[in-house]
């Protein structure tokens, strides 16, 4: 009985919140800024429109992906690299907190010489995605117990083998939600870098229609890069379950 | 509260049980309580439970884990309903105790606010209450659980045991009718639990009030109560009463004459027959 | 007593000595002018050349992070706690919550730029927007989270969530009890807030280090660009490094 309420509140919610958009962007009750969901709908319909977008959601989303692929394997390989060898731990654990707090922005301009306007926006994601996988990783890796480790201490294992046989397994499911936030932040990172110079992606369309006041066209934009999100999410929660299925 | 007086339920050691004069304040009558999983799955964790508390009367509850005994001290407590049966406290609804703010409680997991001093957790009742602090009260509570050197210490600042009387205070300063204590020393150790019977006793006897009392242990239950209720294994039910006719005050030197030994011995006995047979059942 | 405190500096930063080193070695190495990447030393040039400028507008960025931060966590508490007592509210703002935690930061600040406009007052009105949500679902989450033991005391004398006595629980259990949880939004929101004001000025402008970024790049001023980029690294992690001891101070005094 809860569970209906709950569903129905929240469809309830959503219903009132598509009215409340038509309504307000009808009115303009906020300003130009604020189309109605129809508008932006309409915008969409038009062939050329929607080739533009989804071309340019292609770049963001490829720049993403491999920023995906390129943070996590640095993550992983980092956060290993830190339990094997202790001595590094706390000058890695320094760096995280400190990259953590680093504002992404700050590194486009650093980045666009050293690595090239082209491939800024893949290192900004990557850089992206690798805050919060490292993060995600470490503390995935840390949180088995002491008394397991205590375990295979007494069982004698190495360090190598405690970590594939105990620690690993126990952070699977801190690791799966990592790459969750980097997927949300691979795709961030991804725009971000667009808007230092690169010639095509979501980032350009965002900029440049804010400028020129093209306000369905940003709306619009913005969809598409909630929609690539979402994707991102989807897969790897699509990923989770078959990792699951298999090995438990 | 105070117009009630105590009635001497330690009589002298001929074996007599006591006898209870006045009227039974707690009255538990058929009391069962189900448990559904799904639209046709239920566990039954209580079946047909009755029996009567008088005033000032200080009952244990006893039983192998899963028994059902906390289940059982909820509704008595007003915090849950029974499916089946009745629970009277003083003719009224449990809830109606509650509603007055009759209730105090006392749990394992102490419950103390961290970010409120010992001074400002015992005062809690008066404002959930809704009635103005008496600072006096809170202070012959704290001087009560020798506690009055750390009205200013915030749980985290207190030992296991410490927060344990903190936690008896806490449920004394209302003055309430019905006292519910579901295994308050159950996280201590063995020689802290020891110290901590002796300090409930004698905080109890300087004004006796209803008390139940949920405990693991035996020697525990002998010492604090007037009568013991042993309960079954699930589908908890009362199997066996043990009136406990010890003399109040009681002292842990009580605790190691002959008489309290041969009780616990034979509670003891008891609960052994009933996990063997669960055992082997 | 200087051996140990360099060697135990050493342990801990080992990583960013490498990265400055490494910057200096790649800049040398490659030859690069000032034009195109400014070595560490250029960088400090063109900082310690002209300090005013760079304070000014760090300033400004501090400030609207700091005041939007405040403002967004003010607001988002204060709606929680609506929330928490109605739940017809929550279930307004909740299909929102999903809509927000997809968009990305950066495809919402142009459209909120569009929104409230150009101006001074925009950039804390967008770091407010972007650090209520999470502060709201946080402090939620810490209200309706209360300590069963606890709730139990509580409605042993007769205090429920719901009913009468709604505002008494609110104020003796449900708000101490998500206070941990309004710290650590404090430190999460920090660096966001700090990236939030820093993309708006980017974007706008017209002040902070933001804008310095993107007017130094037109001048070609890379040695000013990184300089203000890399304050506001400093800036940022500083930030964070003071929301953190902000949280650990008065962490302890709310929860066990």
């Amino acid at each position: 009985m809860n569970d209906i309420l709950a569903y129905s509140r929240w469809c309830l919610g959503v219903v009132i919140l598509i009215l409340a958009w038509e309504i307000t962007g009808n009115r303009g009750w906020l300003g130009s800024t604020w189309p109605p969901l129809s508008s932006i709908f309409d915008y969409l319909n038009s062939r050329p429109n929607l080739e533009l977008l989804v071309r340019n959601a292609g770049v963001t989303g490829v720049n993403a992906v491999l920023g995906l692929l390129f943070g996590t394997l640095i993550g992983a390989l980092l956060a290993i690299l830190g339990f094997l060898i202790p001595r590094l731990y706390p000058g890695l654990s320094t760096f995280a907190t400190f990259v953590n707090a680093l504002p992404l922005i700050a590194l486009g301009p650093l980045l666009i010489i050293t690595v090239g306007e082209g491939a800024t926006p893949v290192a900004i994601a990557t850089l992206s995605v690798f805050f919060s996988f490292f993060v995600a990783a470490i503390s995935g890796i840390n949180q088995t117990t002491a008394i397991q480790r205590d375990v295979t201490i007494v069982f004698g294992a190495s360090r190598w083998k405690k970590l594939r046989f105990v620690q690993l397994p126990a952070a699977v499911p801190r690791l799966f939600d990592g790459l969750k936030l980097g997927a949300s932040a691979a795709v961030l990172g991804a725009i971000l870098g667009e808007w230092f110079g690169s010639g095509s992606g979501l980032g350009v369309i965002l900029v440049s229609a804010m400028q020129n006041f093209q306000i369905e066209l940003l709306w619009s934009a913005a969809l598409f890069g909630t929609l690539l999100t979402i994707t991102g999410f989807g897969f790897i929660s699509l990923i989770r379950i078959a990792f699951f299925r298999r090995y438990l | 509260m105070a117009e009630f007086q105590k009635e001497t339920l330690g009589s002298p050691l001929d074996g007599s049980p006591p006898t209870s004069v006045m009227q039974p304040f707690i009255e538990i009558d058929g009391v069962s309580k189900r448990y559904h999983l799904s639209r046709s799955d239920y566990v039954d964790a209580l079946v047909d439970i009755s029996f009567e508390i008088c005033r000032n009367e200080f009952v244990a509850l006893v039983g192998p884990s899963g028994c059902g005994k906390s289940t059982l001290l909820r509704m008595i407590a007003g915090l849950d309903e029974p499916s089946d049966g009745v629970i009277k406290v003083g003719d009224d609804h449990p809830r109606e105790l509650i509603a007055k703010q009759r209730v105090g409680m006392a749990m394992q997991e102490h419950g103390l606010m961290p970010w409120l001093d010992a001074v400002g957790n015992v005062s809690l009742p008066f404002r959930l209450a809704g009635l103005p602090i008496d600072p006096e009260r809170v202070e012959e509570l704290l001087e009560l659980v020798k506690l009055s050197k750390f009205s200013n210490a915030r749980p985290s600042q207190l030992s296991g045991g410490m927060k344990q009387r903190l936690s008896i205070a806490r449920a004394l300063v209302l003055q309430p009718d019905l006292l519910i204590l579901d295994e308050p020393f159950g996280a201590l150790d063995a020689v802290t639990r020891r110290m901590m019977n002796q300090e409930l006793q004698r905080i109890w006897s300087r004004k006796p009030t209803t008390t139940v009392l949920v405990t693991h242990s035996l020697e525990e239950a002998v010492f604090l109560s007037d009568r013991i209720l042993m309960m079954s294994p699930n589908p908890g039910t009362v199997i066996s009463e043990y009136p406990v006719p010890l003399p109040r005050p009681r002292t842990l030197e009580t605790s190691r004459e002959k008489d309290f030994l041969s009780l616990v011995e034979s509670v003891t006995a008891r609960l052994d027959e009933i996990c063997a047979t669960e055992l082997l059942s | 007593m200087m051996r140990v405190w360099l060697v135990g500096a050493i342990v801990r930063y080992w990583t960013i000595l490498i990265l400055l080193v490494f910057w200096q070695v790649l800049v040398t190495v490659n030859d690069y002018n000032s034009i195109v990447a400014p070595s560490p030393i250029q960088v400090g040039t063109a900082f310690l050349s002209d300090p005013e400028y760079f304070m000014f507008h760090a300033w400004y960025t501090l400030s609207s992070a700091l005041g939007g931060l405040i403002l967004g966590i003010a607001i988002g508490t204060i709606v929680a706690s609506l929330s928490w007592a109605t739940p017809l509210f929550n279930g307004l703002l909740m299909p929102m919550s999903l809509f927000f935690r997809s968009i990305p930061i950066v495809a919402m600040i142009p459209i909120i730029v569009r929104l409230v406009g150009y101006g001074s007052h925009s950039v804390i009105m967008i770091t407010a927007i972007l650090t209520f949500f999470p502060c709201y679902l946080l402090f939620l989450s810490g209200l309706e989270d209360v300590n069963s033991t606890r709730k139990d005391f509580f409605s042993s004398l007769n205090c429920q969530p719901k009913g009468f006595k709604m505002l008494t629980f609110f104020r003796y259990l449900a708000l101490p009890s998500a206070m941990p949880n309004l710290l650590v939004s404090v430190r999460l929101l920090a660096p966001i807030c700090i990236l939030v004001a820093l993309v708006t000025e980017f974007l706008m402008g017209l002040q902070g280090l933001g804008y310095v970024m993107t007017s130094a790049r037109s001048t070609l001023r890379m040695d000013v660009s990184w300089a203000a980029a890399i304050i506001s690294c400093l800036l940022s992690v500083g930030f964070f490094l003071v929301a953190s001891a902000v949280e650990q101070k008065y962490r302890s005094r709310w929860s066990d």
